[in-house]
């Protein structure tokens, strides 16, 4: 990508002109391109060295009431014309759709407000620097003789959008990424239980010291041996927050102006009410510097605005896009989140752990799924046993099951410890008696 | 949504989602339950483009020896090139009309050097002799010796046919297409008057490679898919509930017949209504019956990944030690098979230039053979089992299930079920993983029925089963002769990558699973 994407301004501009003088009444265009390296070693050695340049666009061509969007990654000029045609003339085959309109100008961004999201180290970062980053998570992670194998991976990323609209729509947005991380395997008898840690950030400097990570997902590995599925019951669960997003995740197919429009939303009716526990406050902050889902528009090209999804325990916004918020009579907020924050407790996650006295500490859950229609999920999980306030042993083969209109006003305690390495930044979680079964054990 | 780096092994790798679980669902036309299941304008069913002449991708031999020159400039063992071309349609109607649709073309070629167990790879969106040589050079970067051997000549593989490497769905009129989603939505409307929310999603792609090696041999293919998806919210007094069926296929669209869409039809519907009986059973361990077919996904999680012998050539499989030994009852036998007509999972060739197989992963109860690509392959001094796949040419090829089933065995299915006192019968999933040295594995039940005495009595809710890959292989007591293919769409990802693969098994017994449920 070029430096302040003008050639990829330049290219949106030429295919915005193009779509209308092809007799589409409305187009918005997009343009991304994006540099990046990957570098893996496993057990001091290089496994893999990746580097990736790509450049794509997406055309949404709004023509005669009808809708399509139309994605290539073949940008040569002679070949984009071509694309655009075609791009039109399929749109015309479709049916007319009154729902489908852009936004009016008063609502989008017109000129570009660019949030800094990258690193102005990034093109400093050379391959030597990164195999030695990643040879240091490698090295840290070793030691143990139960290490079987360690890989350590460091994946970065500069990229840039630029999105144009027959509205007046003009965003761009640029941003870096990098993630760094260790899985790590390790031995007891027949079974290798692994496990992972990871920091990532839109600034080199977010990552912390290598030598961290590699340390974390041993020693998480080690916690492992022995794991095996106890007898289930109601019981208290806390939630660390690298597993909290699972969980959350699973909420908010829900919170969508699409599940509430197509009745797929246990949620609908639901707004102004407690659906959570009242120490529950979640907000979405798309404009947090160092967030992850941080943008200065969205989807729909509206401008970047933080609002409350559940305060205090109650619903107070959906995430509506433009095309939803239309056919429901909503006001739209964003048709997805961007970085959702939740107001963290004092507590750190010890304290959650001694206040649960009984029950399970869960680190990462496996599988399951959730019915955004009912609000039933169920869920594979694997943690640690809490016995007399402390840590106990690994557990593992056990489910939780529960229902979301419920589960969630059973959440007792947060954490201080918010998840910084997505876009999900919850902290850990206490709540009260979850049904969780297990085996015979 | 857009959470790039959320819980990156746990999660983005090993995970096997039904398609329409995840995504919004389906589709039949009225036109195609009047008459033929072809199309009713356009070409019959995506045949018939002329045949192509000269090179692939219209590169010229002198130039792929070029670029192999680059790559293979600085010592690799081994380089290959793969080209990829895609077009993509997808139609989605919701609200009784198509009220979204997406193409997509794309279009690239991939580097990979390979010296010892190290790879380096870049790719190119620009087919042109200097954007090539250049990626070459960037993948060459992870070798440093003397220039390897390039080949003097390439020569074209004949490939095998287990699809109908004709087919251009893009040939096909959108109209028809059209028709078909619409037809679909208005016979799920008309099937039940609780139906109160359809979506119908049609999807076709038309997939192109050319995998060029540095000893000399090309592939090329083309590897047509299709599928339609049909879910519906249903409504009873006040209570309401989902459900959805679906068809893939690397068959022309001639497949959407009558009788196919009215399964669909049926099955979604049937599928979403049967809901509003279900209960939460109990958890804990349990017998559990898994039907034919979609109940395959076991077999995906609780062995298939553990094989792909990247995993033990590392040595951080749970398998890596059982190789020749006994894990399963005598006729249990395992394959991945990638040569099963017109399957999803099915390829002529690999992503790196090995013929397709069929694999047997256990035989009569041992464990036979692991899941090869390129590189493992030659770790074990073994033939390539034509398991090495990528997403696409941004990706690296690694080994990859197929479609990935269990042998007929020698019980019925009624025996099985007539053997269960109190237990859980599954018909169909949305979704699994596993953590591959644990060996520990989940699988989503998404339909099913809870056993009293015998026989199926009431539908479950959704809940969520976890085993242990090694333990459960030995506690399958029974296996009928009632085989069947998952004709739904499966996608695996691992390491970020995702393919298409397929699943089958027939009826069968596991002595204890343990069921998420109740407290």
């Amino acid at each position: 990508m070029s430096n302040a994407m003008n050639q990829e301004q330049k290219t949106a501009e030429r295919a915005l002109d193009q779509v209308k003088k092809l007799g589409a009444q409305d187009a918005v265009v997009v343009v991304r391109a994006s540099r990046g390296v990957e570098v893996q070693v496993r057990d001091g050695k290089l496994e893999k060295l990746q580097e990736s340049r790509s450049a794509g666009m997406t055309v949404h061509v709004y023509a005669d009431g009808r809708y399509a969007a139309h994605t290539t990654s073949d940008l040569r000029p002679t070949e984009l014309n071509a694309f655009l045609s075609d791009a039109v003339k399929l749109t015309r085959m479709l049916d007319p759709d009154p729902e489908r309109t852009l936004p009016p100008p008063e609502l989008v961004l017109r000129k570009p407000a660019e949030l800094p999201l990258s690193d102005a180290e990034y093109g400093k970062l050379d391959t030597d620097r990164r195999k030695k980053l990643a040879a240091a998570v490698d090295a840290a992670g070793h030691g143990d003789p139960r290490v079987i194998s360690v890989t350590a991976n460091l994946s970065d990323e500069d990229g840039g959008t630029v999105m144009l609209g027959s509205n007046g729509l003009h965003g761009v947005q640029r941003g870096t990424y990098y993630g760094l991380s260790a899985e790590v395997t390790v031995s007891e008898g027949d079974k290798r239980p692994e496990e992972w840690s990871q920091a990532a950030g839109r600034k080199l400097t977010a990552l912390g010291k290598p030598e961290a990570l590699g340390k974390e997902a041993t020693q998480r590995a080690l916690d492992r041996i022995g794991a095996k599925t106890q007898k289930g019951g109601e019981l208290a669960l806390v939630v660390e927050n690298r597993a909290v997003g699972t969980l959350l995740s699973f909420y908010l197919q829900a919170a969508t102006g699409s599940a509430l429009q197509q009745k797929r939303s246990f949620l609908d009716g639901q707004a102004g009410q407690l659906v959570a526990s009242e120490l529950l406050t979640l907000r979405d902050d798309p404009t947090l510097a160092d967030g992850l889902g941080s943008r200065s528009f969205d989807r729909d090209g509206l401008p970047a605005q933080a609002f409350p999804f559940i305060e205090n325990g109650k619903l107070l916004n959906f995430f509506v896009d433009w095309y939803y918020g239309k056919k429901l009579g909503m006001k739209p907020t964003s048709g997805g989140w961007s970085n959702l924050v939740a107001t963290p407790g004092k507590d750190p996650l010890a304290t959650l752990v001694q206040q649960a006295k009984t029950g399970v500490l869960v680190t990462s859950f496996s599988g399951g799924n959730s019915n955004p229609l009912t609000g039933d999920f169920s869920v594979g999980i694997q943690g640690r046993l809490i016995v007399d306030g402390a840590i106990g042993p690994p557990v593992t083969e056990m489910n939780l099951t529960g229902n979301h209109k419920t589960f969630w006003k059973r959440l007792e305690a947060l954490g201080n410890d918010p998840w910084l390495a997505g876009s999900l930044r919850v902290p850990s979680l206490r709540f009260a008696g979850a049904a969780i079964a297990g085996g015979k054990a | 949504m857009h959470d790039p780096t959320f819980d990156p092994f746990a999660l983005d790798r090993r995970r096997l989602l039904q398609l329409g679980a995840a995504v919004t669902a389906g589709a039949i036309a009225h036109p195609l339950f009047a008459a033929n299941g072809a199309s009713s304008s356009g070409p019959a069913a995506g045949r018939p483009t002329p045949p192509e002449t000269g090179a692939p991708f219209g590169i010229p031999p002198e130039d792929l020896r070029a670029v192999l020159a680059v790559a293979m400039g600085r010592g690799g063992d081994f380089a290959d090139l793969y080209f990829e071309r895609t077009r993509s349609l997808q139609l989605v109607c919701e609200d009784d009309k198509i009220s979204r649709a997406a193409t997509s073309a794309d279009l690239g070629m991939g580097v990979r050097v390979v010296k010892g167990d190290t790879v380096g790879y870049a790719f190119t969106e620009v087919l042109d002799l200097k954007a090539m040589k250049q990626a070459a050079s960037t993948a060459a970067a992870i070798a440093q010796g003397k220039p390897g051997v390039v080949p003097q000549a390439i020569a074209l593989a004949k490939l095998p046919r287990f699809y109908d490497p004709e087919i251009r769905h893009g040939a096909v009129a959108v109209e028809a297409k059209r028709n078909l989603v619409l037809g679909v939505n208005e016979a799920l409307r008309k099937k039940d008057a609780r139906i109160v929310k359809t979506v119908v999603t049609y999807t076709d792609s038309d997939h192109e490679i050319y995998v060029v090696t540095s000893e000399g041999l090309s592939f090329h293919d083309h590897q047509p898919m299709s599928r339609l998806i049909a879910s519906c919210v249903a409504e009873q007094a006040g209570r309401r509930e989902t459900g959805l069926y679906n068809i893939a296929t690397r068959k022309d669209f001639s497949v959407y017949t009558p009788q196919a869409l009215q399964r669909l039809v049926s099955e979604a519907v049937r599928r979403t209504v049967m809901m509003f009986d279900a209960v939460t059973p109990k958890g804990g361990e349990m017998p559990v019956v898994l039907g034919a077919g979609p109940s395959g996904i076991l077999l995906h999680e609780a062995i298939g990944h553990g094989m792909e012998a990247d995993f033990n050539r590392k040595n951080t499989s749970v398998y890596a030690s059982k190789m020749g030994k006994a894990i399963a009852e005598p006729f249990v036998t395992i394959v991945d098979d990638g040569t099963l007509t017109d399957a999803r999972g099915s390829i002529h060739v690999d992503d790196e230039g090995s013929a397709s197989q069929k694999t047997v992963l256990v035989d009569n109860g041992k464990l036979a053979s692991y899941l090869h690509d390129r590189i493992s392959a030659k770790h074990y001094g073994v033939a390539p089992t034509g398991n090495g796949r990528r997403e696409s040419f941004r990706h690296v090829p690694m080994p990859r299930m197929r479609s990935t089933y269990m042998e007929k065995g020698p019980h019925s299915r009624d025996e099985i079920v007539q053997s269960v006192k109190k237990g859980l019968y599954c018909e169909s999933f949305s979704n699994g993983q596993v953590n591959i040295g644990g060996g520990d594995f989940t699988f989503f039940l998404k339909t099913g029925w809870l056993i009293e005495d015998g026989k199926l009595t009431r539908p479950v809710k959704d809940v969520n089963l976890i085993g242990n890959g090694p333990e459960v292989l030995t506690r399958i007591s029974m296996v009928a002769d009632d085989l069947t293919i998952d004709e739904g769409g499966w996608t695996c990802g691992k390491n970020a990558q995702s393919v298409p693969v397929s699943q089958g098994m027939p009826t069968v017994l596991v002595k204890a699973i343990t069921v998420g449920g109740a407290a």
